[in-house]
């Protein structure tokens, strides 16, 4: 109900997330 | 020092006299702006009256920042700034002067030509000189910390652009706090303080620009 | 003396995965921790209800926001001054993590402030003041993204990032100023709810948790940076 509340947190998470991904993929492509 | 200093300043003061072009874009670009905004906002006069200093001084600071991609790199061109780090005189000094030059150039004709924009804006006259004052101590502040950009992207692909971006932040004291001494003049609290504000400000950066400038120009020019 | 030996990318290189790991499980159990007392233990607010939560993301990430710049600009300046590769990778490791934290506090802040204020964006002193934030640490990633000489990047970064640094309190009072003079219609951002104790150590929880992810992300960046640089 609380989109606004909802909103905050999914896309703070969903950030750090992304920067998590990002950094395991460059991880990746480091080690080759 | 004081030789050195002087001779930096008449040379490009000469240089800029020579390409007289370059003087006259900045204060230019710095008419066309300030004759934008209306165009956008509407003429309605208390509405432009209301928004004179912040446009204004916006106008003062693009048109600044405009004329500082090309403050080192002529002498970056033609060999002169090595010559200036591998000379006597301290690096620190030298950007002092190009940046007091630089001023002359670019920044007092936009005080001298304030009055007329803000007629343009029906700006009350009692207000003009808090204006004029304000420009005349914020534009040196402008050119000081600019010139530390300009230091650090000397050179590189992303030039003007890349300079804005970085410069821009460090403007924003000197924008908040010169449009606001005319706004609390018009707002009849005078103004002094922030004007103080402003001369201390240009105190501080005359004395730290340089030497943050110099050695950015040490680290790009390596 | 131990420090000295860690200097060196290649020793540094193993123990950053070790810290990586522990302070990656530290933000986890931080985080979930910060969250039950956030949304189980802390009481409804009586003005806001309950979209005040949001004070358990926002003012963490400020609070980073602030923090990753002067440590950025510290671990720049320790590079430029021994000169050490070292320290430049970490301050590049960083900025990134700043960045996006400046962004989530921006973020977060706009969505409490619809509710509360009636609008998404406010020129509140705080909120202009990180906008400008991320400016500089945008302005610091181009700058080093734009110049392909390593030790040029990280040297021309670090007197960027200090001369930034030196800024931040000069830019913060002076838009506080101006902010106090166009007042108008604004709420000031004291009307914070007034922290019960168990809204605090939700708010402390997540600024440790914020924390331990930054150290984490961090490590692990500057891994990947020592591999690229070699």
């Amino acid at each position: 109900m609380n989109w606004y509340l909802w909103g905050a947190y999914g896309v703070t998470f969903f950030v750090l997330f992304i920067e998590v991904i990002l950094l395991i993929k460059r991880t990746r492509e480091t080690k080759a | 020092m004081l030789d050195v200093s002087l001779g930096i300043l008449r040379r490009d003061l000469l240089l800029a006299l020579r390409r007289r072009s370059d003087v006259a874009t900045a204060l230019l670009f710095f008419l066309i702006v300030a004759s934008l905004f209306p165009l956008g906002v509407g003429a309605e006069p208390n509405q432009l009256r209301a928004i004179a200093p912040g446009v204004i001084w916006v106008a003062a600071l693009l048109s600044s920042m405009l004329s500082l991609s090309h403050l080192f790199a002529d002498d970056h061109a033609d060999g002169t700034l090595e010559q200036m780090l591998l000379g006597a005189a301290p690096l620190g000094v030298v950007v002092a002067a190009k940046a007091l030059a630089h001023w002359l150039v670019c920044g007092l004709p936009l005080v001298l030509v304030s009055p007329l924009i803000a007629l343009q804006y029906d700006l009350p006259g009692g207000l003009h000189g808090v204006l004029a004052l304000s420009l005349a101590l914020g534009t040196p502040v402008l050119s000081l910390v600019g010139a530390i950009g300009a230091a650090l992207t000397l050179g590189l692909r992303g030039g003007g652009v890349l300079l804005s971006l970085l410069v821009l932040p460090l403007y924003v004291p000197v924008l908040i706090i010169g449009a606001g001494s005319v706004e609390m003049a018009a707002a009849g609290q005078g103004g002094m303080g922030q004007l103080l504000l402003l001369g201390a400000l240009l105190a501080v950066a005359a004395v730290f620009a340089p030497w943050a400038s110099a050695a950015a120009l040490r680290i790009s020019a390596e | 003396m131990k420090w000295f030996w860690y200097a060196s990318p290649e020793t540094f290189f193993p123990l950053a995965g070790r810290l990586a790991y522990g302070c990656g499980i530290a933000a986890a159990l931080l985080a979930v921790a910060g969250l039950y007392v956030g949304f189980f233990v802390a009481p409804t607010d009586a003005t806001q209800g309950e979209v005040y939560r949001i004070i358990f993301i926002h003012v963490p990430a400020a609070w980073m926001s602030m923090l990753l710049y002067l440590a950025m600009a510290f671990w720049a300046a320790l590079g430029l001054a021994l000169n050490t590769r070292l320290s430049g990778m970490m301050a590049r490791a960083i900025a990134p993590s700043g960045a996006l934290f400046t962004f989530i506090a921006l973020w977060t802040g706009a969505l409490w402030g619809k509710p509360t204020w009636g609008a998404y964006w406010v020129w509140d002193a705080r909120l202009t003041s990180e906008l400008i934030l991320l400016f500089l640490y945008l302005g610091f990633m181009a700058l080093q993204a734009s110049i392909d000489d390593r030790r040029r990047s990280d040297r021309a970064g670090a007197v960027l990032a200090i001369v930034g640094a030196v800024n931040v309190p000069i830019i913060y009072f002076s838009v506080q100023w101006w902010n106090t003079l166009h007042q108008g219609a604004s709420v000031s951002f004291a009307k914070a709810p007034s922290m019960a104790a168990t809204m605090f150590t939700g708010m402390i929880l997540m600024v440790l948790a914020f924390w331990m992810y930054s150290f984490a992300v961090t490590f692990v960046r500057v891994r990947c940076l020592i591999r690229e640089q070699g």
